[in-house]
């Protein structure tokens, strides 16, 4: 009978997720310069990180018209690593023929802050 | 219950012990994959790489959210299932390889390659399908079998085997 209880505790406390890896909010602002790109619209990143991956893609804005596209995604998540790229009117990819661009995550709550220019593989990321 | 682990554990051996030999590659390989690399990259092992920052039977985060993803009973109970699969993975594939109450770990084994053939991969094409059906097949085989000669059960069976009860011939 003791084994019966001891099973079902153990069933309720993996039910309870305590065995589950701890995760932190990580919040990424995207922003990529459009000013030397013509035909801009439909500003967006696809990735690794949708579902399907790369066929989706999250749309970027620019409310002030700078030609800078921007926009702020949060989850909660350990550590790992994201693949993308920027693309111009919803499909049109940036880089064509070279690596993905990436993001690494570190253990811990993140703000980044990740700001390139379109089809420049050159990224400023900083981190709090 | 001794009868009951002694029935789980026995092994079905060959005749010639070069077919257990052959019988025991395939099982080795598969479960040091398993626990090394399938299993150890999203659950807490002694050995799985510091980066992956995972606690000891603790399973990765996105483990549980990929099988709530396939709905139904999954959805309801979705730590559950991740941990028991990436569990059977990693301590089942451990287990499996040394030969050591090989029936569980294959069937444990067995449930999870099924679980990820037909809920995860199914649609992906059979080239993604690929390593969980040679899981599959390789844990078929060792629920039926057991360990061969070339395991720890082998080992474990003889030493629960009913001692023969020798009658001095005085008493006869």
């Amino acid at each position: 009978m003791k084994r019966i209880y001891l099973l079902v505790s153990t069933c309720i406390a993996l039910l309870l997720g305590a065995c589950v890896q701890e995760t932190h909010l990580k919040t990424v602002t995207m922003r990529v310069d459009m000013n030397t790109v013509e035909n801009v619209g439909n500003v967006g990143l696809r990735g690794n990180f949708t579902s399907p991956p790369w066929q989706e893609t999250l749309l970027l804005e620019d409310p002030d018209g700078d030609g800078v596209y921007e926009g702020t995604f949060s989850q909660q998540a350990a550590n790992g690593q994201i693949s993308f790229k920027f693309v111009n009117q919803n499909e049109q990819f940036e880089l064509p023929g070279q690596d993905n661009r990436s993001l690494s995550f570190e253990y811990k709550p993140e703000t980044i802050v990740y700001t390139a220019k379109f089809n420049d593989p050159k990224a400023e990321i900083t981190r709090n | 219950m001794r009868r009951l682990i002694k029935f789980i554990i026995t092994p079905v051996t060959q005749t010639k012990w070069y077919a257990d030999f052959l019988f025991a590659i395939p099982r080795f390989v598969c479960g040091m994959l398993l626990t090394i690399s399938f299993g150890a990259d999203k659950f807490g092992m002694p050995w799985t790489a510091d980066h992956r920052h995972l606690d000891l039977f603790e399973v990765a985060y996105w483990f549980p959210q990929d099988v709530a993803n396939y709905g139904g009973i999954f959805a309801m109970f979705p730590v559950f299932f991740a941990w028991m699969g990436a569990f059977s993975e990693a301590v089942g594939g451990l287990l499996l390889a040394l030969g050591l109450k090989t029936r569980i770990a294959s069937f444990l084994i067995m449930c999870t390659m099924l679980v990820a053939i037909f809920m995860q991969k199914w649609g992906g094409g059979v080239w993604g399908m690929l390593p969980a059906m040679g899981f599959l097949w390789v844990s078929m085989y060792h629920l039926v079998l057991g360990s061969g000669r070339f395991g720890l059960d082998y080992l474990l069976s003889k030493q629960l085997r009913t001692p023969k009860i020798e009658i001095p011939l005085a008493q006869l």
